[in-house]
């Protein structure tokens, strides 16, 4: 009878083990004419998840058997997750995606190719070189991600700081050798220490503010092919000395360890210029008490007059084990073009759709910068964007980290970026 | 009442390991099957879509010659060199104020025990915003109090690391300065009345009488001190991560603090690159297997059981 009791009770626990998890197989099956599709969407940006939910509303709205449910996850652990995600082929049917992993995802056969949906739309009511940046690879190949806004990376200035000094705004075919004159005169020492603790610039390692450098010298930091690295030697690397003399040699700006932990050093109103991404203008906005303006990155010598913005696109893209590609290829749509109601996409995010982008509210004339057009003038000076290199963030991560290094005054220029070009082909070559 | 000559062959012997087969199963899911797979992986380049091909010592080939890694394997000797002797000299101390029978001593104990259970995500955050160079308390009040420009602390490579140990070893001086008191307390007080009858002083008895009788505490506290700084992981992935928006990853700034733990995080999570990680996790494991080899071998020389 023990025996009888100890073995019913070892099933027991077994059974209740196995099948505690699936339970919904049984409520499916109920016969519903119309399929409920269930879409899983993920997205690195929590400070505007309310915005998306009521977007997600609205398409349930219009297309009543789709429901999106949507996951945020924070930028720097977004990555990580999905690779775990992927591991367990356990992917949302559709995600944000970034320049910098298109082509590795597009390599790994995790995402869908697009081209084929795209007869279906107009494709010349979207800004197109938003388009050519997502192409893997190589500007050229298939498109993988969908575009819903642009970026680009462009100068930001305190107008405070420059009416206390009595200087001009920055004009916008200004010069390296301007933007360095300004610095100057807009670092202070106010509390006597002998060190300055208002500074004219701020810059670090940062891709933002790098690269942009690099394109208005003439050059750019990766060749086309993507196997050479060009900030080490010539133009590009008189754009590294130029901005890395500031922080060293200039002292206009604060060194990386002094920044360290303040994760926008332009909100304290202690910063007179700097160069960012366009996207910042909401943080500005809303975190600097300063009026401030925007302005082109400056002309360096070998640019030969000519604007090249540094931009990418911020895009989605459909994994490529998802049950519902057609209606995962209709919210994105809807995300991206016309559908999507003017108010999620405001601030320094361009909508790729140009009726949107062009529209008067958009241009928001009654809110900071004050010539927010300029941005849409950005968009059309787009050169070849280096972040849809193979392994971006790797090779882009050294780049920061020596940059650093030398900004801390520690090693010497020409050894640093003689090695950092060892190890960025290194990684590109893998 | 049931005697042994009474329990069948299935109560004696196969209902046992039936007992045993939960715990069984999850240690063979959960630990051996990990610990078999990333050896393997060792000897994979992989990545979760694609899967892993063959590729033999490559892995541990490169790691050799890679600059970085060099860089990462000083960063965690230095770190473990450095935390050691501050943890077990700060714990003892401790350990040493708190052996003795005052009134309340007993909320001491506890208070010098909390940052052992606090949460890591909250103590890195805080002593972070703590140490924040420009605007950060501990510097505005050397500033202000003493009128000295305090280091830089997590934003210098030169500093970094020596501010993880120090935030460390205040996250786990407690946990130690109690197995040094469960130490201290079995050293019999007669020993202790003896040597002051024989005339020697505090720090006499300290040295001739304590420290010996102390030596498996200390032997106990020197390994288990030693092995958990090779595997600090939480504390410097919160304290060196970029704020949003900084850029960068973590370990850092220029890879000072990038220890072998979070090197295999960084290799295998963020670059895709996990058998590369998985190599480093190995080579991770023979250092900690030598370390607790080389202490068990030596501690004949110097722990005294008495």
């Amino acid at each position: 009878m023990k025996r009888i009791i100890f073995l019913f009770l070892i099933f027991f626990f077994i059974s209740t083990g196995l099948f505690a998890g699936g339970q919904q197989e049984g409520a499916a099956a109920e016969g519903a004419p119309v399929e409920k599709v269930s879409l899983r969407y993920m997205m690195w940006d929590p400070q505007i998840l309310e915005k998306e939910e009521e977007l997600a509303e609205k398409f349930s709205q219009q297309n009543p058997n789709v429901s999106v449910s949507i996951e945020a996850v924070a930028f720097n652990q977004y990555w990580e997750k999905m690779q775990a995600m992927a591991a367990a082929r356990n992917m949302p049917d559709v995600f944000w995606m970034s320049s910098g992993y298109v082509k590795d995802y597009a390599n790994m056969g995790a995402i869908l190719n697009l081209d084929p949906y795209l007869e279906k739309i107009d494709t010349g009511s979207f800004f197109e070189s938003s388009f050519g940046v997502l192409r893997a690879p190589n500007f050229e190949g298939n498109l993988y991600a969908f575009p819903w806004a642009v970026v680009t990376c462009i100068s930001f200035y305190n107008k405070r700081m420059f009416d206390e000094a009595g200087l001009a705004y920055p004009t916008e075919n200004w010069t390296w050798e301007e933007m360095r004159d300004l610095a100057m005169k807009l670092s202070k020492d106010t509390d006597g220490d002998g060190e300055y603790d208002e500074w004219g610039y701020w810059v670090k390692g940062r891709y933002t503010h790098l690269y942009p450098f690099a394109y208005n010298n003439g050059t750019q930091p990766i060749n086309d092919d993507f196997t050479e690295f060009l900030l080490s030697k010539g133009a590009g690397k008189d754009a590294m000395e130029f901005l890395s003399d500031l922080i060293v040699k200039d002292k206009v700006s604060p060194t990386p360890a002094q920044t360290k932990g303040i994760s926008k050093p332009f909100t304290t109103g202690k910063i007179g210029m700097c160069g960012e991404g366009s996207w910042r203008i909401d943080s500005y906005r809303s975190g600097l008490e300063d009026d401030f303006g925007i302005n082109l990155v400056p002309l360096g010598p070998e640019s030969e007059g000519e604007h090249v913005v540094f931009g990418w696109a911020d895009a989605m893209s459909i994994s490529a084990f998802t049950e519902h590609p057609e209606e995962a290829w209709e919210w994105m749509i809807f995300m991206s073009g016309p559908g999507r109601p003017i108010d999620s996409i405001l601030g320094g995010k361009i909508p790729v759709w140009k009726d949107t982008a062009y529209s008067d509210t958009w241009l928001e004339k009654d809110q900071l910068p004050e010539n927010k057009d300029l941005v849409l003038q950005s968009v059309d000076l787009i050169g070849p964007t280096v972040t849809l290199a193979p392994r971006f963030d790797e090779w882009n991560g050294q780049v920061q980290s020596d940059f650093d290094k030398i900004a801390l005054g520690e090693d010497d220029f020409d050894a640093v970026m003689a090695e950092l070009k060892k190890k960025v082909e290194k990684i590109l070559s893998r | 009442m049931r005697t042994i000559l009474q329990t069948n062959r299935f109560e004696r012997y196969t209902a046992p390991f039936l007992f045993l087969l939960p715990m069984i199963a999850g240690l063979f899911v959960f630990r051996l099957g990990p610990v078999v797979w990333s050896f393997i992986l060792s000897f994979q380049k992989y990545n979760p879509f694609q899967g892993g091909t063959w590729i033999g010592l490559e892995n541990y080939r490169e790691l050799l010659q890679d600059k970085d890694f060099i860089q990462v394997f000083k960063n965690t000797v230095f770190f473990t060199l450095m935390y050691m002797p501050l943890g077990v000299v700060s714990s003892l101390f401790l350990s040493l104020l708190v052996n003795n029978k005052l009134k309340g001593i007993t909320f001491f104990r506890a208070v010098y025990f909390l940052p052992v259970i606090s949460a890591v995500a909250a103590i890195g955050t805080v002593w972070a915003w703590l140490l924040n160079p420009l605007y950060g308390l501990v510097n505005f009040s050397l500033k202000s109090v003493f009128g000295i420009i305090g280091p830089e602390w997590l934003g210098s490579p030169k500093t970094a690391l020596f501010t993880l140990v120090l935030v460390n070893v205040w996250h786990t001086m407690g946990y130690t300065m109690v197995i040094f008191l469960a130490g201290l307390q079995n050293i019999p007080q007669e020993l202790m009345e003896a040597a002051y009858v024989d005339g020697a002083g505090k720090i006499k008895s300290f040295f001739r009488i304590v420290l010996p009788l102390l030596s498996p505490t200390t032997f106990f506290v020197v390994v288990i001190t030693t092995i958990r700084s090779f595997q600090v992981f939480d504390l410097i992935y919160i304290m060196t991560a970029p704020a949003a928006g900084e850029g960068g990853t973590v370990g850092g700034p220029a890879n000072s603090t990038n220890v072998l733990v979070t090197s295999i995080f960084l290799n295998a999570f963020k670059y895709y690159r996990m058998g590369f990680g998985a190599s480093q996790a190995y080579i991770l494991f023979l250092i900690v297997a030598l370390i607790t080899a080389v202490n068990f071998r030596f501690q004949k020389r110097w722990v005294y059981y008495s």
